[in-house]
């Protein structure tokens, strides 16, 4: 492969000790960990603002660090495009000009990503003339991605991209992350401290406690090698699903999604969509853990339209509680308590119903 | 009453020779208080308080005092005046460019001041925002550092113009009174107040004096308004 990147460092800072080492493949990476913990740190390191005490960063084929061997190519000569938390946008300069800003510094023959395609893909067209101060926070943070991707990095770092925008724009911005590394297959390094921010985009995980790497890998082999298991009730897992648009019913308010595996089709149930949500889309799905309910039968007479039918892979006691993954057509973890467990005599490889109600549902629409 | 506005040949060149040496000194200064201004902002280092104390000395020292370090140094027998007197024929004291060099001298502090608080105002996430963009220091510093500090840089190129046109004791000491080469505004002022019953002369020049002034103070604090309004965003 030819786009992973190589990381290795430590960094002394006071108290503060960072020591990380990783490959990071082509597709998105979430870091997550709490805030002061090194994710930044990492970030850092790898843009090249920060010089670790010792370390090797490769990207692609290009080492940009090596203190061994005295490589250290400085953040302006690092093929990354950088997006910041407070985007950073340059409050002199035009919106076009701050877009313009890391194309123009790059050499011609460099440029593969065109101005045009940046633009209308993140649809910051009309913001072109106006100054950043005239744009909202959405609109700031497309522009600093924007920004970025013209310097046709071959990786990008986003720092808390979701901080600094409300809930309700977080979805938007991941929208255009989604669609970024869609078209541009750029691979990413997404920083937050909020999981389920990070699950929406990619299911690819390292975490980050203490400036040391906790883990690394797929969230569910995080969670089933209790790597991820709640803490405290704070830390909570969340099911990340991708499926399809099958049935819109405005009337009655429900959506229904449907996933495949085999010949086995899975419908769930949501609240309606956004008006002319088209059939067959791919959405990711949202559910957390602790909404679902088991059920040894079906219930007919029950307001819970979902009802998910299947066998119990793993159950994993935890600070009595239990976690427990139920394969529906699709891996669905469930939070249960240690006495339901008890009185339902919950076993591996049991057949089980997935209740939750079709609220509980949360679609993001990410394409 | 008429002599109110009437201004003699020699009220003229020192209207003219104060505007001369303002203007150049600013213009000569600006560069050296961006560099200095942009140096103390952005570096710590061991001694910083030292030499902000060297820098900012004149803006303390009483100007005359000034004026005399500059004689010590520069004049015909100083330290590196006799020098270049005697190497090169140079003579600095006692002319146009010794009243230009006092005036420098004095007003670069104060330029220097406001322009490193413009550019302590300017957040250095900006400047590595313009870095992971490819630009070298240099450039950042250009597009980005001293545009967003510029309010602050301009506002102190105006104090430096203002404290430059009411510079006394250091040209006096140091360039002398000589009408139509050192003789500014606050030297002529001077020079008629010298004088019984040149009232109105005086009154003339003052009158002058304190228009030019103000009008410098007042671009001055319009700019700095503008400046903390940018740096509040």
């Amino acid at each position: 492969m030819k786009n992973v990147i190589e990381f290795q460092a430590t960094l002394s800072r006071g108290q503060f000790q960072f020591d990380m080492k990783c490959v990071f493949g082509e597709g998105i990476t979430g870091i997550y960990g709490p805030s002061g913990h090194g994710k930044t740190t990492l970030l850092q390191i790898v843009n090249g603002l920060l010089s670790p005490d010792k370390g090797l960063i490769r990207i692609g084929d290009e080492v940009v660090l090596d203190k061994e061997k005295k490589i250290d190519i400085p953040s302006r000569n690092r093929k990354l495009g950088v997006v910041f938390q407070e985007g950073r946008l340059f409050p002199h300069l035009s919106v076009e000009d701050n877009l313009r800003y890391g194309e123009k510094l790059l050499p011609k023959s460099q440029r593969h990503i065109q101005f045009d395609d940046v633009v209308s893909t993140l649809e910051i067209g009309h913001l072109l003339k106006k100054k950043p101060e005239q744009c909202s926070g959405g609109e700031q943070q497309r522009i600093a991605m924007g920004r970025a991707l013209l310097r046709s990095p071959q990786l990008l770092l986003m720092d808390e991209p979701f901080s600094a925008v409300d809930v309700a724009l977080r979805e938007q911005i991941l929208v255009y992350l989604v669609r970024i590394h869609r078209k541009y297959r750029i691979p990413m390094l997404v920083v937050s401290h909020d999981l389920p921010d990070i699950l929406r985009l990619t299911d690819e995980i390292l975490m980050v406690r203490d400036g040391r790497i906790e883990a690394f890998g797929k969230y569910l082999d995080l969670v089933l090698s209790r790597k991820m298991l709640p803490r405290s009730s704070g830390e909570g897992l969340l099911n990340v699903i991708s499926l399809y648009v099958d049935e819109v019913d405005e009337e009655r308010g429900i959506t229904t999604l449907t996933g495949e595996k085999g010949e086995k089709k899975v419908k769930v149930h949501c609240e309606a969509c956004n008006e002319g949500v088209a059939l067959g889309r791919e959405v990711k799905v949202s559910v957390p853990p602790g909404d679902i309910a088991i059920s040894l039968h079906p219930v007919p007479e029950i307001s819970i339209q979902n009802q998910l039918e299947g066998n119990i892979k793993r159950l994993l006691h935890e600070n009595g509680q239990v976690v427990c993954l139920v394969d529906v057509g699709f891996p669905l973890l469930v939070e249960l308590t240690r006495s339901s467990t008890e009185r339902l005599r919950l076993e591996v490889g049991m057949k089980v119903f997935c209740l939750f109600k079709s609220m509980s549902v949360r679609v993001s629409e990410l394409t | 009453m008429t002599d109110l506005f009437h201004f003699t040949a020699s009220d003229l060149s020192a209207i003219s020779l104060s505007l001369k040496v303002a203007i150049w000194s600013s213009v000569i200064a600006l560069p050296f208080a961006i560099a200095i201004g942009w140096f103390l902002a952005r570096n710590h280092f061991r001694g910083k308080a030292l030499l902000e104390g060297v820098i900012h000395l004149p803006l303390v020292l009483p100007p005359v005092v000034t004026g005399y370090l500059l004689l010590i140094i520069l004049g015909t027998n100083g330290i590196i005046g006799k020098w270049l007197y005697d190497l090169a024929g140079i003579r600095i004291a006692f002319s146009f460019y010794a009243a230009l060099l006092a005036s420098v001298v004095v007003s670069f502090p104060l330029i220097t001041r406001s322009i490193r608080l413009a550019i302590e105002l300017v957040d250095v996430k900006y400047e590595e925002a313009a870095r992971t963009l490819g630009a070298s220091r240099l450039k950042t510093f250009l597009s980005v550092t001293l545009p967003m500090a510029s309010p602050g840089i301009i506002s102190g190129f105006v104090l430096g113009f203002a404290r430059s046109l009411g510079e006394f004791g250091a040209t006096i000491t140091f360039a002398g009174n000589i009408e139509g080469e050192t003789q500014t505004l606050p030297l002529a002022v001077f020079s008629y107040m010298q004088v019984p019953g040149q009232d109105t002369a005086t009154f003339r020049l003052v009158m002058i004096s304190v228009l030019l002034s103000l009008l410098a103070m007042i671009v001055a604090e319009f700019l700095n308004r503008r400046a903390i309004k940018r740096s509040k965003r």
